[in-house]
């Protein structure tokens, strides 16, 4: 599992890749928190729960991030860890069920970075390869 | 995509246009220089999936877009709409389209004047950058000093600056230089979630991170000593810029609303170019209920800038006793916000719905809407730059109000990604260096502080210059900043 940073123009692009399509979502839950704070400073006192339902995998990963960003603002807190993520198919529709946990924004303590005002749609995506599963998008700052 | 045909026609020095062809609508129309032209195209023909050319040509093929899909000379890619875009659309069978306005709802700036000259302010610039910092909320987490419940946030959201203006924060003089006086009617908090709101109990007064910055700033050149005049700016004078826009409830309003409008572009038959440009007929319950909930985020983000104009002023007072009624308000201006306004269309003058997306209204003289004083000038554009380079009060002229929809620039642009500008620069050499030319910084993040380094930026002075020589928003007068207070 890992996340890098792509080049991009205005705001912050990532891509992400894992061995699993929980995992991929986990770590994209990641990524994005990753451009708020210093992950290693967060600790994981609080948590919430997400529960969600789409109809396609790309559109599920941007309300998942979507859900997070809003989650994050309303509670000002920060998550690290994603631990019992399910995803599962039935009758075309997706739904996922985890947990985020994390802790209350403290300038003081953590070392912060930049607010991420949206997820976007722009480029998107995610792939299945030979040996998991690689994800990309943008977040506007 | 690939097949676009991406040849300008050079209409002269300052204007380009993309012919209008395939499913486009009207042509594209470029106010930039030739350098900028011929980047955007080579970008666009290098097949980049993401680049500005294309997304006017997206905006250029929208049902009911009047005369031209603009691009102005801070132009790069945006979601949807390209950033520096300018849209109009028939009010009869045009559209509202989200992506004309982003998910900063009327992110903008406040600019203020005050009666300090630079050298009056030098000895004690260290006390005020300190109180500035104590005083403004800026940076992740950080919290606004009015605490509200949903019925507060539901008067907030109809009453604009006028709410923060009754809780103490301003003067009641400040209404009259603010855009739609502080208020913009048609905003019903009821097309607003309860998640936005709820976003918001605790963010109005709040700097935010990224781009935004309250600046002290010194007024150190002037171009035009008549519209400078009109706008009560001098010579060293000491002013400040609040760059900031409608928060955690502008992004939800804007995320909300995605969703509706991919529905509503289904429902309505409207071709979808780009994921974030769904767009609702004007008329339509969808159409409608977006424009009111972009309008109440609109009043959230004046609400926003008057509290923390307030909390500037207190600042101020606290940091050397300067009196709080000698603060004036110059002017504030947005540049993401959709607004009915009438213009001229091929001789005739119609009700339009404008867009601007990274792009200030740039109202030339004569026109109703700009504060009494400013009519015979045109109206103040006030354009942000880098902590480390300038910001400039422009302003709007006939030339814009006849070929931009009375629209201007907003900023400069990034030229780095800010991947790359935090590997090239660290948050501490950058406040050093800063302070070495006089600037103060203070920023609650230093890997932000790098993410927005000066260097980052494209040269606000060249793209100022562009608009000046073509004279769609000529220079009025161009502020360096003194301190600089960030997220």
């Amino acid at each position: 599992m890992s996340y890098r940073y792509l080049d991009h123009g205005a705001d912050i692009g990532l891509e992400v890749q894992s061995d699993t399509l929980e995992g991929l979502f986990a770590e994209a839950g990641k990524a994005v928190f990753s451009v708020m704070a210093d992950l290693d400073s967060i600790g994981s006192r609080q948590s919430v729960e997400i529960s969600l339902e789409e109809s396609d995998m790309e559109k599920l990963l941007y309300e998942w991030l979507s859900e997070l960003v809003s989650l994050s603002n309303l509670q000002s807190q920060i998550y690290g860890r994603f631990p019992e993520l399910k995803i599962e198919e039935a009758d075309s529709q997706i739904s996922l069920k985890a947990r985020a946990r994390g802790e209350r924004i403290n300038p003081r303590v953590h070392e912060l970075g930049t607010e991420v005002k949206a997820v976007t749609y722009q480029g998107l995506e995610i792939e299945e390869e030979d040996n998991g599963w690689q994800c990309r998008f943008v977040v506007d700052v | 995509m690939r097949e676009r045909n991406y040849e300008l026609e050079k209409i002269d020095d300052h204007t380009w246009e993309i012919p209008k062809t395939g499913g486009m609508r009207v042509p594209g129309r470029l106010h930039v220089d030739e350098d900028t032209a011929n980047h955007l195209v080579d970008e666009a023909k290098s097949g980049a999936d993401w680049n500005a050319l294309d997304q006017v040509i997206n905006v250029a093929s929208l049902r009911g877009i009047v005369k031209a899909s603009i691009g102005l000379a801070d132009i790069h890619p945006g979601y949807g709409f390209p950033i520096g875009g300018v849209a109009a659309f028939d009010r009869k069978d045009g559209l509202a389209v989200a992506g004309g306005v982003g998910f900063d709802i009327n992110c903008g700036v406040r600019l203020l004047s005050t009666p300090l000259s630079a050298v009056e302010l030098k000895e004690s610039k260290e006390r005020i950058a300190n109180t500035l910092y104590e005083v403004i909320p800026a940076g992740l987490g950080s919290e606004g000093k009015i605490d509200l419940s949903i019925k507060e946030i539901n008067h907030v959201l109809k009453e604009g600056a006028r709410f923060s203006l009754d809780r103490g924060y301003g003067l009641p003089g400040d209404l009259e230089y603010i855009e739609e006086n502080g208020s913009i009617e048609g905003a019903n908090p009821e097309d607003v979630s309860r998640r936005a709101k709820q976003r918001q109990f605790k963010q109005i007064g709040t700097l935010g991170s990224g781009n935004h910055y309250l600046e002290i700033q010194e007024v150190d050149e002037i171009y035009d000593p008549g519209a400078a005049e009109a706008y009560g700016l001098s010579e060293n004078q000491v002013v400040i810029s609040i760059h900031t826009g409608s928060r955690a409830l502008g992004h939800q309003i804007g995320q909300d609303y995605l969703e509706k409008l991919e529905d509503a572009s289904e429902k309505y038959d409207l071709p979808i170019k780009e994921k974030e440009l769904v767009s609702a007929p004007i008329d339509s319950p969808e159409g409608q209920a977006y424009l009111s909930a972009m309008r109440c985020g609109i009043n959230c983000a004046f609400a926003n800038r008057q509290a923390l104009s307030g909390l500037a002023r207190q600042g101020l007072n606290t940091a050397i006793g300067l009196d709080e009624k000698e603060v004036k308000t110059v002017y504030e201006v947005g540049h993401n916000t959709a607004k009915f306004e009438r213009h001229e269309v091929n001789g005739r003058e119609k009700e339009l719905l404008v867009h601007r997306k990274g792009s200030t209204r740039a109202f030339g003289p004569g026109r109703k809407e700009l504060p009494s004083s400013y009519r015979e000038v045109g109206g103040p554009v006030l354009v942000g730059g880098t902590m480390g380079t300038a910001s400039y009060v422009l302003r709007g002229s006939r030339k814009s109000l006849e070929e931009t929809f009375g629209s201007g620039i907003h900023g400069a642009g990034r030229s780095m990604s800010r991947k790359k500008a935090k590997s090239k620069f660290w948050g501490e050499d950058v406040e050093k260096r800063l302070e070495k030319d006089g600037i103060t910084v203070k920023s609650h993040s230093y890997p932000g502080l790098a993410e927005e380094a000066p260097g980052a930026y494209k040269d606000v002075n060249r793209v100022v210059s562009s608009v000046h020589r073509s004279g769609l928003t000529p220079a009025v007068a161009r502020l360096k900043p003194l301190i600089v207070v960030k997220g």
